[in-house]
């Protein structure tokens, strides 16, 4: 299944490149796709797993905080503004594949006030450059929200069990 | 009517860019002019395309795609810029608040320290 997942987003990008739905196309992208995934092994590690109800809260969210983002940095070119605290904070991961941590990585340096700036193993932990530190919870709270929406849209199994156990509302509890 | 919408989209798409420009030049230290390069102009980029996109007869496909590689190449490129200048000397970098990536990087990974 996931093979075939795979092999499917290879073809799409071959045909999105050329923006044109034929046979000869298809067929070119399968021989494409078949010798990617013969050619380099790195593509077939891992689970892969895309969950369409979960992703689509990952992408709404997602845009949603690009768009603050964006206009928050538009506003502050506008308007000047006061300095607050900035700084650079750790934030634990908790159990996410390589895969989701890259994304999630990429998704903090797009959302407000964030920039991913280093990420370390054991334990999975990254360091975020933040514009307001004045509250060091609420940026790792909005790391954990971006986490947990990742993992719950393209984690495997394992993953997922983890988040049971640790919920957004233990998190915020504490 | 779709011309309108193409309009639109690019105009504000062009603004953002604009102000991300303004703000890379205005902004006080390297990262804070990082925030403004990142965001606003990847939704600024996203928008325009968009417009293109919309514009188009053919390839709109292709221009999505361009999108998609945009949003995974950028935050990884201010990734490495913001990596980079943490460790390399002589760029100007104000931190009022607390600094956990200090903890982790040794004296020796910055050129000049021992």
């Amino acid at each position: 299944m996931t093979q075939v997942l795979r092999l499917g987003v290879l073809v799409t990008v071959w045909l999105m490149l050329w923006s044109d739905l034929s046979w000869a196309n298809l067929v070119s992208g399968f021989v494409v796709a078949g010798a990617i995934a013969t050619l380099f092994p790195a593509w077939n590690r891992g689970i892969l797993a895309i969950r369409p109800l979960a992703f689509a809260k990952f992408a709404i969210y997602f845009l949603y905080k690009l768009v603050q983002a964006s206009l928050v940095v538009a506003v502050t070119v506008v308007v000047p503004h006061k300095r607050v605290r900035r700084g650079i904070i750790a934030v634990p991961l908790q159990g996410c594949s390589d895969a989701v941590a890259t994304l999630v990585a990429d998704a903090i340096s797009l959302t407000p006030g964030t920039l991913t700036l280093e990420v370390r193993r054991e334990p999975l932990t990254l360091y975020v450059h933040a514009l307001d530190t004045r509250d060091v919870t609420q940026v790792q709270r909005e790391v954990r929200t971006l986490e947990l929406l990742a993992v719950r849209a393209f984690g495997d199994a394992d993953a997922i069990a983890g988040l049971a156990v640790d919920d957004i509302t233990s998190w915020r509890a504490e | 009517m779709n011309g309108t919408i193409t309009d639109i989209l690019a105009l504000i798409g062009a603004a953002f860019v604009l102000l991300a420009g303004i703000g890379t030049l205005r902004f006080g230290d390297l990262y804070g002019r990082m925030h403004a390069a990142t965001k606003a102009t990847t939704l600024g980029f996203a928008l325009v395309a968009l417009a293109a996109a919309s514009g188009l007869e053919h390839g709109r496909a292709k221009v999505l795609l361009v999108v998609v590689f945009v949003f995974i190449t950028s935050p990884a490129v201010a990734h490495f810029v913001g990596r980079a200048a943490y460790r390399a000397e002589g760029v100007d970098i104000e931190l009022e608040g607390p600094d956990d990536l200090h903890i982790i990087i040794d004296e020796h990974d910055k050129p000049g320290g021992q």
